[in-house]
């Protein structure tokens, strides 16, 4: 349904002529993400200050239009796709980093700001930001915060939650609120900083955030340490994350996902590998061979296969290049895949891999496993082919089983992607109703009309 | 080590009584922290009772207790396996329980460096204030299903539901710990601590009192002894009393009649323009000041550096805060607790 001449004008009004579109020849390209589902919105409009949002966000509230906020579509749960048509506000000209503090490091950004540009204004400094999804090139902090995004290095330095000390977001009412404080400790009131962290757009559009800065290790060093089984990989990982020299990044692979790139991989990998774990530790240069021979010392033990240690920086890109071949691999494998980004904790893993490998053999459908192991968050990759009517047919139920089965492993349907409009009809499964209806509430209080990012996260309510 | 029991289905049916007879509630643990929330009028409702660890996986860095576990209890339990609670809470008094500590969000020394207690909860169980039970997150250490409510409890200070139980997430025990002392003027050790903050050394806490800074180093062997090469200074002896002593306000400074004020500022902030008596902690961020100057100075100077400032152990409650932000916040709060039964004074 195309907005009304009355509302485009306010939207004009609010920002430029220029930058509010409404041909979809426009707004198509704004209607996707990477879960490739697809919407048309009824406007695309191009937002280059707060005041801006503000003024977009009280034009909407007035006219009870959904609004969907929009870093570079790079989500994979379908978070920003305008179900409903409506209004996409693309938050991607607002990409000024507003201030670096180093003395006291923090660095103030606007959301546009891709992940990449602030690790690059950070590390002149000698800084970095921890979030480190795969997609920094491409992705927005305002994506990163509304998500709570994170990446390998979560592990030892945590994800945006736990690196953002404030922001700044208009409400669904176009109400302005500043959450947190400048400082680390901003005790005043409720942490409303976490709450819209992690809330997809469903709260407040973020217009401006307060990142806290880590300094950059001195350097690193990789390890790869191959097992026979998963079980064994497991042990190894508690036994790891239980001593004090904690790794910076802690990657798993199973089986499958070994098999499909040991192509790329720079030196044989055992035919009876199980699992392959990469292991990252970082700190100054001279307690690095102390790190590596603790490491080697808890990592060592049953169904160990394999132990190698880069030293050269080629040596480390080599072994970090069979992890990165994971992803083109999959995509060449079979044409259609569900990625999901589970969580259980660690001791669960091996149970959780032995019932992916039943629900692939009952399913019929190849199952391949890697991911963040130190926190338990595994990438589990259903691949089939919607154009083969069986495994089109069982994709859908065989989902349904793995999430059952994360659940009754203690586990979360997500660590680090999100529930979206893909995982959102699973939320029940993971929340009991009294919950999910207090977190209904909770977006009431800030978005009365519901227009901010309707129908994500949470399905329909039983009325 | 006390006996555990689970007493929530009793706490729960306190709250329902509560909700349908209108009767405010006044939550307790062990009273520890009734310095900063005054005496709360309404029913009191023990949560103390409601204690014991529930789970404690060592080797998935987890820890799950009722709210009325004394946190000495938790805390000897994670030291047999050498591990501990990453935000060095403090007790302020003998028996102080978990719930309380998670309810007024305190964190220790070494907060700035290892996160604070709202990044080391994973999950809640909570009553609402209609007597219903909640759970939020879980024992995992990442999830984005669904809202953060549990970190959204922590520090409301009892005003969004009663805390029956929570998940923590635990950290391994530094094989090596030292603290540092250099003398020099408060204005040296900000830059300082700031410096050193900005460089990835194992700092774990740093303090300035008198004219010595103090800086913890922790980490493994190795680390901490490249570090201390690195920064010199002196080990001292009683480094691991003066922590405790300042995270309890044992420490002689905290003796004092006169008011004592808390400062929440960016970390580099140079030294302020205030008379009284500093001790800086938290790298420079948290600021005590045992002074008699009036309210409004310090607080308008909180704010010329971009923190503010207020009495400890008093209007833990923001009263100042902007009008959008004050009503979306009580408005949360009705969603929580609709007939404010919970805590209601603050
Ligand atoms: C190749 C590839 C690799 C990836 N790797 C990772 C990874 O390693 N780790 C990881 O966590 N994710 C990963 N992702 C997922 C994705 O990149 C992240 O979720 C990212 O944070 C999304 O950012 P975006 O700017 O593209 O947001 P979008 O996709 O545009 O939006 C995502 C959500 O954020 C909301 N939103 C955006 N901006 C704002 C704002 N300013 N205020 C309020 N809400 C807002 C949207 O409404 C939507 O709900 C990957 C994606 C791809 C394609």
């Amino acid at each position: 349904m195309p907005i009304s001449a009355a509302l485009r004008d306010r939207l004009a009004l609010a920002t430029c002529l220029e930058r509010v579109r409404t041909d979809p020849a426009d707004t198509w390209v704004y209607g996707y993400d990477n879960s490739r589902k697809h919407a048309v919105p009824d406007a695309v409009v191009f937002a280059t200050t707060h005041r801006e949002v503000r003024d977009v966000v009280q034009a909407c509230f007035d006219a009870a239009v959904p609004l969907i906020a929009r870093g570079r579509g790079t989500g994979t749960t379908g978070a920003a796709i305008p179900l409903h048509g409506g209004v996409v506000l693309s938050l991607e000209r607002m990409n000024r980093i507003l201030s670096i503090d180093p003395a006291n490091r923090v660095l103030v950004v606007e959301p546009g700001v891709t992940n990449q540009a602030i690790q690059e204004a950070a590390a002149i400094h000698g800084f970095f930001w921890p979030p480190d999804p795969t997609s920094a090139a491409y992705c927005t902090v305002g994506g990163n915060l509304a998500v709570n995004a994170a990446g390998p290095h979560a592990v030892k330095y945590g994800s945006t939650r736990e690196n953002t000390l404030g922001l700044r977001a208009v409400i669904g009412t176009g109400d302005e609120i500043h959450t947190g404080a400048y400082t680390t400790k901003g005790a005043v009131g409720y942490d409303l900083t976490r709450l819209l962290i992690g809330s997809e757009g469903t709260l407040a559009i973020i217009t401006e955030a307060t990142l806290k800065l880590t300094p950059l290790p001195e350097s690193r060093r990789l390890l790869q340490v191959i097992y026979s089984s998963v079980r064994d990989a497991a042990q190894a990982i508690s036994r790891i994350m239980a001593q004090p020299a904690t790794p910076c990044a802690l990657e798993f692979m199973d089986a499958n996902a070994i098999n499909m790139v040991r192509e790329y991989a720079p030196a044989v990998l055992p035919d009876n590998a199980g699992a392959l774990l990469l292991i990252e530790v970082d700190g100054p240069e001279q307690v690095l061979d102390d790190m590596v021979a603790a490491i080697r010392s808890v990592a060592s033990g049953h169904g160990l296969l394999d132990f190698r240690a880069a030293r050269t920086r080629q040596e480390s890109d080599a072994l970090w290049s069979t992890r990165k071949a994971l992803s083109p691999a999959l995509r060449n494998i079979a044409p259609n895949k569900l990625n999901e980004d589970v969580v259980v904790p660690v001791s669960r893993l091996p149970e959780l891999i032995e019932g992916l490998d039943r629900l692939s053999r009952a399913h019929g459908i190849p199952i391949v496993n890697f991911g963040h192991a130190g926190n338990g968050n595994i990438h589990v990759n259903l691949l089939y082919d919607s154009q083969d009517p069986k495994q089109a047919a069982a994709a859908k139920p065989c989902l349904r089983q793995v999430f059952d089965l994360v659940l009754q492993l203690g586990g979360t349907l997500s660590g680090e992607h999100g529930i979206g409009q893909e995982k959102r009809d699973y939320i029940p499964l993971a929340i009991d109703p009294v919950a999910l209806d207090l977190m209904r509430r909770i977006k009431t209080q800030f978005d009365p009309k519901g227009i901010l990012n309707p129908d994500k996260i949470f399905p329909h309510s039983p009325k | 080590m006390s006996n555990p029991a689970d007493n929530a289905k009793e706490l729960a049916a306190a709250v329902q009584a509560a909700a349908s007879s209108g009767e405010p509630l006044s939550i307790r643990g062990a009273g520890t922290k009734r310095f900063c929330t005054g005496d709360i009028p309404g029913t009191p409702l023990d949560v103390t009772r409601h204690r014991g660890i529930v789970s404690y996986e060592p080797t998935e860095l987890v820890i799950t207790a009722r709210a009325g576990t004394p946190l000495g209890e938790i805390e000897a339990v994670l030291a047999e396996r050498n591990q501990m609670l990453g935000f060095e809470p403090p007790h302020f008094g003998p028996g102080a329980t978990l719930g309380g500590t998670l309810a007024c969000g305190f964190s220790g020394p070494r907060r700035p460096y290892a996160g604070s207690v709202r990044d080391f909860v994973l999950g809640t169980e909570i009553i609402n204030g209609r007597g219903e039970m909640l759970k939020f997150g879980g024992q995992v250490m990442k999830n984005v299903a669904g809202y953060d409510v549990s970190r959204l409890l922590v520090g409301s200070f009892g005003t969004l539901g009663v805390i029956l139980e929570a998940s923590l997430k635990v950290l391994p025990r530094p094989s090596r710990e030292i603290t540092l002392g250099f003398e020099m003027p408060a204005a040296r050790a900000i830059e300082t601590m700031n410096t050193w903050a900005g460089r990835p050394l194992p700092l774990s806490a740093a303090a300035h009192s008198g004219d010595t800074l103090y800086i913890r180093l922790s980490g493994t062997d190795s680390a901490v002894r490249a570090a201390h090469q690195r920064l010199g200074g002196d080990v001292l002896d009683r480094g691991s009393t003066l922590w405790m002593e300042l995270r309890e306000h044992t420490h002689h400074f905290f003796r004092n009649s006169e008011p004592l004020w808390r400062l929440s500022v960016p970390p580099a902030t140079p030294p302020m323009d205030l008379p009284g008596t500093w001790l800086i902690d938290w790298g420079g961020a948290q600021r005590w000041l045992v002074t008699r100057t009036d309210a409004g100075t310090i607080q308008s100077a909180a704010t010329a550096c971009g923190g503010h400032a207020a009495v400890f152990g008093s209007a833990t409650r923001a009263n100042h805060l902007p009008a959008a932000l004050g009503a979306l916040i009580s408005a949360v709060r009705s969603a929580m607790d609709p007939d404010r039964l919970l805590n209601s004074s603050l």
